[in-house]
């Protein structure tokens, strides 16, 4: 629930209706609009799909002047004080509707907003974008005929007949290489996904997008005492989930419980922010016969005294949701988390609007990239690899997705149109060649938090639980604590080979100790068994040589070794996360691509917002 | 002979050039028992379609592993048909049948005795040797991956630690492990107990100096001097850095007496005089050892992956560590 969504350019016809009923799954509670011209007589309209957290409205007009607000918006520049409920869209809209401002004005106010949320200001003769600077929420935009549009999912910018539904030919092997499609790309030519902190200002027909948020240039040149940095980190962390708790104050939050270092610390604090409350917890496991971390949850049930609830994940309760699910996932993500965050989110909606979950504690303050990185750096290019680009080989390999297979397992014409191996290396040689940060262990961090943070983490989160109805906000993935992230030097972060050095120590008195001790496990998806047992199946009919000739796309002898769990020939071997993968992309793929949309239902309208 | 560049096929005498592509033909099936077409195909098969490095033990013993199998099938194959013949035979005239299966008797016990059985893994190792001077093997690890590398270590890349240092006994080990990512995927540092690579040797006094907790593996071949290695780097005035961390995780003695069929290999010294016995004390004191590679390399991978992490390295069989643990998954929390 609750998404934005509109256009600004020629007027269209119940273009609006359209993209409402593409985001129906999205507006249960229905939608709301709000529409004019701006002062060049472009017709501007905003709607948004409302949430049952959201302020009586989300949407405001002042004369030729629009404001929509997906999400929420946290104090603006307030780093002391007590935390209140974050700021009252009409406020927002004396700021930004009612008085007379520069290009420059707009751009500063907007470059200081915080929280978690998408927004689209129009005024004068531009229209503004603006994703928050962390990327909790997601906004894809094209601009078609001199029309922009923009939207919470892509699905909805095909409500526009003039945007084509064509696959990027770059998408599938990026895809297949990482499990999302990094930075500003989507699957589908001539559309983006605006970028965290970012932007876009659309003005005669022309778009162009800035990121303003620029973390990396916080990198630390004098360094604290390192005793110094777990307070601070502390700091950051007490206000960041005083901020999410504020959202809501009278109804607790949620919170998703795994078991990590990362979700016990966000509740450790939220709980002794909500002292009189019992927070309503939610795990996932998969079956007595798989590895699981319950006495690590058990450890933080007890000691906060949660009313926990786990939850049973199998294959056979969620493949006749599987379908819907990757259709709610917009582009599509080949990672199996996503099922049981969508199924943790369904569970967690029938008695929360707000879960807090653990999300970021990796990018900003760990990550298992970074020592596999900083030992290929230590021995360097291994026999013959190039001396120029061995680095992002090594970062693509890290990944452990199909970077490997992409020469066996795609049709040859369309890796060579997706541009080859050298295309993937330029996705990241920009990061590596960039001056900030010049740590390369906080450079690894910056990519972390920017391409699998922004890309994939919060994404996959944002869509699986706003289709559920609720608003999911992660405390250690937001502005504050992506610039402390960066304050703090790497040495504090990887300590030794300890990740996330500083963060255990700045929680270490609320996090039980065996917690802090354990080393990163994430959560672990047994697809590999799955694909031997209750997916078999479904996997075979869905991979089957003849579904595959007609796409393709993939080498179908290939696809069968995988599905058989032949090691030769198979690099990396993962046999189990590549056919999640691949089924996840042929289910995006069938409706995203092949169906038709399904426009026919229309979510109702509710009353416009008063001028 | 074929040739393993441009499949063309041409004789003996047309020279040991290919016709068509000029590729220099190395071996004589009959006198090398094995030609550069199926070399090129067994380097294929064990580096999986070129994606692994081997080492030469590794590739030797392959060789000696397809001659071993082609030559009992070719037996089976000449018993099936035997015992076929007499079937069809006592089916339709008994007599008929008895003759047959007597005639055929002693053309397999010719071909049983005929046939060798085995490649002996010191002319495999020969050929393979006499193989990589003529047409280098890419993916052969020889222990000369890093001997070029400059061993100044960027101060930068020292204020981390990986999880763990092993230490392996043939520089041929740090670049099988190392081409092959073990090192990556465990956040191990690999280096020989020569010393090798030195920048990583160099980095690795560092971080035991920064991070004395980092545990330090030590993993060798099944000989006497393999037991003794960790012993013998104790005292080791290079490696007086890492002395009380050494950790044995190589093949355990007791486990010897397990693996009827490990491949004892002979002393390069000895290599033809090699006594082979049941006793494996008696293999050791003649300088034989079980090598740590004589497992291919992915089942080889797996195996010391979970080795490593457990602490402890017992012989296991291809099969057996052939079922990695694999998931798919990412962060939650």
């Amino acid at each position: 629930m609750s998404c934005l969504f509109g256009y600004c350019g020629p007027p269209a016809e119940g273009l609006l209706a359209r993209m409402a009923a593409l985001l129906a799954h999205r507006c249960p509670l229905g939608w709301e609009r709000a529409s004019g011209a701006n002062v060049v007589g472009e017709t501007v309209e905003i709607g948004h799909g409302v949430a049952r957290w959201n302020q009586a409205s989300q949407l405001a007009q002042r004369d030729h002047a629009l404001l929509g607000l997906g999400g929420v918006l946290f104090e603006l520049d307030e780093t002391t004080g007590p935390v209140e409920r974050g700021i009252p869209l009409a406020q927002l809209a004396d700021r930004l509707l009612a008085q007379p401002g520069q290009v420059a004005h707009i751009a500063s106010t907007l470059e200081r907003l915080s929280g978690a949320f998408v927004l689209a200001l129009s005024r004068d003769d531009s229209i503004y974008l603006l994703r928050d600077p962390a990327g909790v929420k997601v906004l894809y935009w094209t601009v078609r005929q001199g029309r922009l549009l923009f939207a919470s999912e892509i699905k909805a910018l095909f409500a526009d007949p003039a945007v084509p539904r064509r696959m990027r030919a770059g998408a599938l092997p990026e895809y297949l290489s990482f499990s999302f499609v990094p930075g500003a790309g989507t699957m589908f030519e001539g559309i983006e996904e605006l970028q965290p902190g970012s932007i876009l200002h659309f003005r005669q027909g022309r778009a162009t997008v800035r990121r303003h948020f620029r973390f990396e240039a916080l990198e630390a040149e004098e360094p604290r005492l390192s005793e110094e940095y777990p307070a601070l980190v502390r700091s950051a962390l007490e206000r960041s989930v005083a901020e999410c708790l504020a959202v809501d104050p009278q109804r607790p939050p949620a919170a998703f419980l795994s078991g990590g270092i990362d979700s016990s610390a966000v509740l450790a604090i939220a709980a002794r922010q909500r002292p009189a409350t019992a927070i309503p917890t939610f795990s996932v496991h998969f079956g007595a016969e798989y590895a699981r971390e319950n006495e690590f949850v058990q450890l933080m049930v007890d000691r906060y005294r949660t009313e926990h609830r786990w939850l049973e994940v199998r294959p056979t309760d969620f493949l006749e949701q599987l379908r819907e699910i990757i259709w709610r996932l917009d582009d599509p993500i080949g990672d199996p988390v996503t099922v049981p965050n969508y199924l943790l989110a369904q569970a967690a909606a029938q008695v929360a609007d707000v879960v807090l979950n653990g999300e970021g504690g990796d990018p900003c303050f760990g990550g298992p990239k970074n020592l596999p990185m900083l030992l290929a750096r230590l021995y360097g290019p291994l026999p013959g690899e190039s001396g120029s680009s061995w680095l992002e080989r090594h970062y693509l390999q890290a990944f452990q997705r199909c970077y490997q297979d992409l020469e066996v397992l795609l049709d040859p014409a369309l890796l060579r149109d997706a541009g080859g191996d050298a295309a993937m290396v330029g996705l990241l040689q920009p990061f590596f060649q960039a001056d900030r940060p010049r740590d390369f262990v906080n450079k690894l961090m910056a990519m972390n938090i920017r391409l699998k943070g922004a890309n994939l983490i919060l994404v996959k989160v944002e869509k699986m639980t706003a289709a559920n109805g609720v608003l999911a906000l992660p405390p250690l993935f937001s502005r504050r604590i992506v610039e402390t992230s960066m304050i703090c030097p790497a040495g504090v972060k990887l300590a030794g080979a300890v990740e996330k050095s500083v963060l255990k120590q700045a929680v270490r008195d609320m996090v039980p100790d065996a917690i802090v001790a354990r080393p990163k496990s994430g959560m672990m998806v047994p697809v590999r068994f799955w694909f031997q047992g209750d997916l078999r199946r479904y996997g075979e009919k869905l991979l089957a040589r003849r579904h595959l000739q007609r796409y393709g796309f993939f080498n179908p002898g290939y696809v069968r070794r995988l599905l058989n769990y032949q090691m030769e020939g198979v690099p990396g071997l993962r046999h189990g996360l590549k056919l999640w993968m691949l089924i996840t992309f042929l289910l995006w793929y069938e409706q995203m691509v092949e169906a038709p949309l399904p426009l026919s239902t229309t979510p109702a309208l509710r009353d416009a917002p008063s001028p | 002979m074929r040739c393993p560049e441009c499949k063309h096929s041409q004789k003996y005498r047309e020279g040991s050039r290919c016709k068509k592509c000029n590729y220099l033909f190395v071996f004589r099936r009959n006198v090398d028992r094995i030609s550069d077409y199926a070399l090129r195909q067994t380097i294929l098969r064990l580096s999986d379609g070129g994606q692994q490095a081997f080492t030469a033990t590794q590739l030797a013993l392959e060789i000696c592993r397809i001659w071993r199998k082609k030559a009992m099938s070719m037996i089976a194959a000449g018993v099936v048909v035997a015992v076929i013949a007499l079937a069809i035979g006592l089916f339709l005239k008994p007599a008929i049948g008895m003759v047959t299966f007597l005639i055929l008797c002693p053309l397999v016990l010719w071909n049983v005795t005929r046939s060798k059985r085995t490649f002996p893994y010191y002319k495999a190792r020969v050929l393979v040797e006499r193989y990589h001077q003529a047409h280098p093997i890419a993916a052969l690890a020889d222990g000369q991956a890093f001997r070029q590398q400059s061993p100044t270590v960027d101060p930068q890349e020292l204020q981390y630690a990986p999880e763990r240092i092993l230490v392996v006994e043939h520089d041929a080990l740090v670049d099988l492990l190392v081409r092959n990512r073990f090192h990556l995927q465990h956040k191990t540092a690999v280096v020989s107990r020569w010393g090798y690579p030195a920048r990583v040797f160099a980095a690795c006094r560092e971080f035991l100096r920064n991070h004395p907790d980092t545990p330090v593996q030590v993993l060798h071949d099944a000989s006497l001097a393999g037991f003794g290695l960790t012993a013998q780097l104790a005292v080791d005035p290079q490696w007086a850095f890492a002395g009380p961390r050494l950790v044995d995780l190589g093949i355990a003695r007791t486990s010897l007496g397990q693996g009827a069929t490990l491949p004892w290999l002979p002393p390069d010294s000895a290599r033809r005089s090699g006594r082979f016995s049941a006793d494996t004390s008696k293999m050791l004191r003649s300088g034989c050892r079980v090598p740590i590679d004589y497992l291919r390399p992915k089942p080889m991978m797996n195996l010391l992956g979970a080795a490593v992490v457990s602490g402890a390295l017992l012989l296991a069989t291809a099969a057996s560590v052939e079922a990695g643990i694999e998931f798919g998954g990412d962060d939650f929390g």
